[in-house]
Formats: C-alpha cells, sequence, structure tokens
C-alpha cells in the first residue's frame, strides 16, 4: 500500500462529494468510487473495522453530498462484509493472513478487475434498489445497472492504480 | 458472528436513516449541513446562474407582461358585464388569499438522483414553516422539509416521493402527478378515470385538494397517453417548468393549514 494511502484516501472521498454534486450525464449512469476505495482499504483492516470505517464515510457523503442520508451507508457495508472473504477467494488466502498489500502486478489486472467489478455489482445493486425500485421500470433500472456497472469498472481500476503499489 | 453482528446492527441503523429521511433533515447536523451545502456547492451554482442570466432576463421580462395583464384585467372588471365586478375581485382574492408567499432564491439543487432536493436561502428568521410550497411562476417545484435558522431544505418534485393532486383542465378529471424519473421537464398524471376523454394538448393545473398547494396552479401539458391494467389512464405531461434552468421561487404558506389538519385528526 502507498505511503501516501491515507491522504488518497481523503482527497478521493471529498472527489465522490464532487461526484454527487456535479456529474449528471444521464439518469442511466450512476457513478460511485465509494465501492473501490473501501474494497482497496489495506487487508489489515478486518471486516469489523472496514464496515465501521466504510459506514463513517458514507454517512459523510451522505450528509454533505447526496442529500438522502442513509442510501451510500446501506449499499456500502455489503461490500464491507464481503471484502476479506472476497480477497481470499480471488487473491488467495495468504494475502490476508500476511496483511500483505494487494498489488496489481503480482496479482494480475484481470483478478483485480474482477474483484472491484463484484464490488461494484454489490453496491450498484443494493443502492440502485433502494433509489429508484418503486419509481421506474424493471428495465429502466435494469440498464441504469448495466450501463453504470461498465463506467464505474473502468472508474474502479484506475482508482485501483492510483491506490495500490506498483 | 462478530462480523454478522456488526453489519446487521449497522445495516439496520442505515435503514433506519433511509426510511426515516423526512425527520432526519430536521436534526440540528443535517441543518449544518444543509448551510454547509448551500454556502459551498452553491458557489459553483452562481457560476451557472452567471451563465444563464440572460434565459434569467427573458424569463423575468415574461412573468412581468403576464402579471401587468392580469393587472389590468383587474383594474378594468367594470368592462366585463357578463360578470359582477365583486365576483371577479372574489375569484382573484380566493386563489391565493388562504396563502401568503415569500420570495425566495435556490442556492443548490440537485438534479442527477432519484430524490432530488432543494436547498433555499430563506430560513426560520424569514417565516419559513415545515410543508410550506415551493412554487414558481411556470409551475411546482416542491416542499419545504427541514426548516433552519438561514436555509430550508425542500424535496424537489423530481423526487419519488412528492406527488401532485391535479386536474385536466377541459374534462376536470383529478388525478395525481409524479415526476417521470428521468428528464428534467417531464410528469406523469396516473389515475384517470376510462370515463374521461384525454385531449392532446390539454392543460393540467393543480387541484386545490391539497392543504400544501394552490389550486389552478399550471403546471403543464398533456402530449401522449396510455390505458394500464385496462382500468385508469396514465397522461404524460410537459411541465412547464424546466428544473435545470429555475432559480427564484416563492414559498407559499397556507395559512388555514393548521385548521384543515385539526379537522382532518377530528375524525381519524
Amino acid at each position: 500500500m502507498k505511503r501516501d494511502f491515507y491522504i488518497i484516501y481523503c482527497l478521493l472521498v471529498i472527489v465522490q462529494m464532487f461526484i454527487c454534486n456535479y456529474v449528471n450525464f444521464s439518469p442511466y449512469i450512476l457513478i460511485s468510487i465509494l465501492p473501490s476505495i473501501i474494497f482497496l482499504l489495506p487487508t489489515k483492516f478486518n471486516s469489523v473495522i472496514t464496515m465501521l470505517i466504510s459506514f463513517f464515510t458514507a454517512l459523510l457523503i451522505d450528509f454533505f453530498a447526496e442529500g438522502i442520508i442513509g442510501i451510500n451507508a446501506l449499499a456500502i457495508l455489503p461490500v464491507a462484509l464481503v471484502r476479506i472473504p472476497l480477497y481470499k477467494l480471488i487473491f488467495g488466502d495468504e494475502i490476508v493472513e500476511r496483511g500483505e498489500s494487494l498489488s496489481i502486478k503480482k496479482y494480475g489486472v484481470l483478478k483485480v478487475i474482477l474483484a472491484l467489478s463484484i464490488s461494484q455489482a454489490i453496491f450498484l445493486f443494493i443502492y440502485i434498489w433502494a433509489d429508484s425500485f418503486s419509481i421506474n421500470s424493471v428495465a429502466f433500472n435494469l440498464l441504469r445497472f448495466a450501463i453504470s456497472l461498465l463506467i464505474n469498472i473502468i472508474i474502479s481500476y484506475l482508482i485501483a492504480e492510483l491506490l495500490l503499489e506498483k | 458472528m462478530i462480523n454478522a453482528a456488526v453489519f446487521i446492527i449497522l445495516e439496520f441503523a442505515a435503514l433506519h436513516l433511509l426510511s426515516n429521511n423526512k425527520s432526519m433533515q430536521s436534526f440540528f447536523i443535517s441543518k449544518k449541513a444543509h448551510a454547509f451545502m448551500a454556502n459551498f456547492w452553491g458557489l459553483t451554482q452562481n457560476i451557472s446562474y452567471y451563465f444563464s442570466l440572460r434565459e434569467v432576463n427573458d424569463s423575468l421580462a415574461k412573468d412581468n407582461f403576464i402579471l401587468t395583464q392580469r393587472l389590468q384585467e383587474l383594474a378594468n372588471t367594470k368592462q366585463l358585464t357578463h360578470l359582477p365586478q365583486s365576483t371577479l375581485i372574489q375569484y382573484y382574492k380566493s386563489k391565493y388569499n388562504n396563502f401568503s408567499t415569500l420570495p425566495a432564491e435556490i442556492s443548490k439543487i440537485s438534479l442527477n438522483k432519484e430524490h432530488n432536493y432543494i436547498i433555499i436561502n430563506k430560513g426560520l428568521k424569514d417565516g419559513v414553516e415545515l410543508e410550506s410550497a415551493v412554487l414558481s411562476s411556470n409551475g411546482v417545484i416542491g416542499i419545504i422539509e427541514a426548516v433552519g435558522e438561514h436555509y430550508s431544505y425542500a424535496s424537489s418534485f423530481m423526487n419519488k416521493n412528492i406527488s401532485i393532486s391535479s386536474r385536466l383542465n377541459k374534462t376536470g378529471a383529478v388525478g395525481i402527478l409524479y415526476w417521470d424519473g428521468k428528464s428534467t421537464n417531464k410528469a406523469i398524471l396516473k389515475d384517470i378515470p376510462l370515463q374521461y376523454q384525454i385531449e392532446k394538448g390539454d392543460t393540467v393545473y393543480t387541484s386545490g385538494y391539497s392543504s400544501i398547494f394552490p389550486k389552478d396552479i399550471a403546471l403543464g401539458t398533456c402530449y401522449d397517453y396510455n390505458i394500464i391494467n385496462g382500468s385508469t389512464y396514465e397522461v404524460n405531461i410537459k411541465l412547464f417548468i424546466d428544473f435545470s434552468s429555475i432559480r427564484y421561487v416563492y414559498i407559499a404558506k397556507n395559512n388555514r393549514k393548521k385548521e384543515i389538519e385539526d379537522l382532518e385528526n377530528l375524525y381519524k
């Protein structure tokens, strides 16, 4: 993990607040970097600590940017819960047991993208369900999910490049 | 085990916050956040307002023209022999008599969510009250849900929790108007019974059946309609307002709201 990880983490949270307020390409596109910055937290943080960090980070975003209190917190907690099991499943037990940093070079681009995709999918599914399930048709929500997932995977990979050791 | 317990506790907390979002907005922390959002995010809103000054000026000029015409009609009521003067004056008085209005400006508006909101630069000190209507010269903007000292938080009409009791002008059919969930200037009028004839181009007004919104506020026009489940019409409405370009609003408070609520509570 990069030495200035925590500074970059704080800056990315602020970036997420800017995204909440200003990014509005289409009602079908929902951009969120929150799942990736939570997923890429150091492996030395266990699930409980990760859930607490993600809960309060998400609440901060909800209060000061989203306008709807609780929606980001609701969606990010499952990502925080499955983070460690997902690491073990995709990257092996050693990375968690040794408290190793995730590295794109060591584990490969595809594995990192797969892990980020799963975390984004969980977040987006819950967020879109909580946000617009009863107002919009199933087709609209599915399309919103698919397009948002595609865009967020690309952005998540860029976040990974920023946060992880080369 | 501990992971599951922490997860359940925090998830329930998040769900509770989300489902009680309306009352959460009135917490003192939320009010501080509203002030922050209005001052910080509102800075860039001011930049976009600067670049839309020409449209705002044109819109204000149009409003002035319409108001001048109405004043002229009032002044000339003696010339309208088909109606007694007192009836016309009563009409204009009754439309807004129960409501007191306060001009305001939008400090922050969200457009990119399914639950959009507005922060307005008037609060308790200016006399704003909860559940007041937020209106513009082109229609309904939203409902006040939390009031701080200097700012108020309103749910925009572009919000799945907001609906407006509305009527079609030609038939008088009353339905519920909802945002369509996608655009900044379209809505859907639901629950119109099939016995009514829907005409494209017909204007939709507030029905006056709500204690929040004055009656007969023009909202938009009908451009299409569908039959839903063989039992009601769903009418597609193009709103007169485009939420992406509003700035000046007014807050309308129903002076008889308490009386209406007391009556409703009597029979609950």
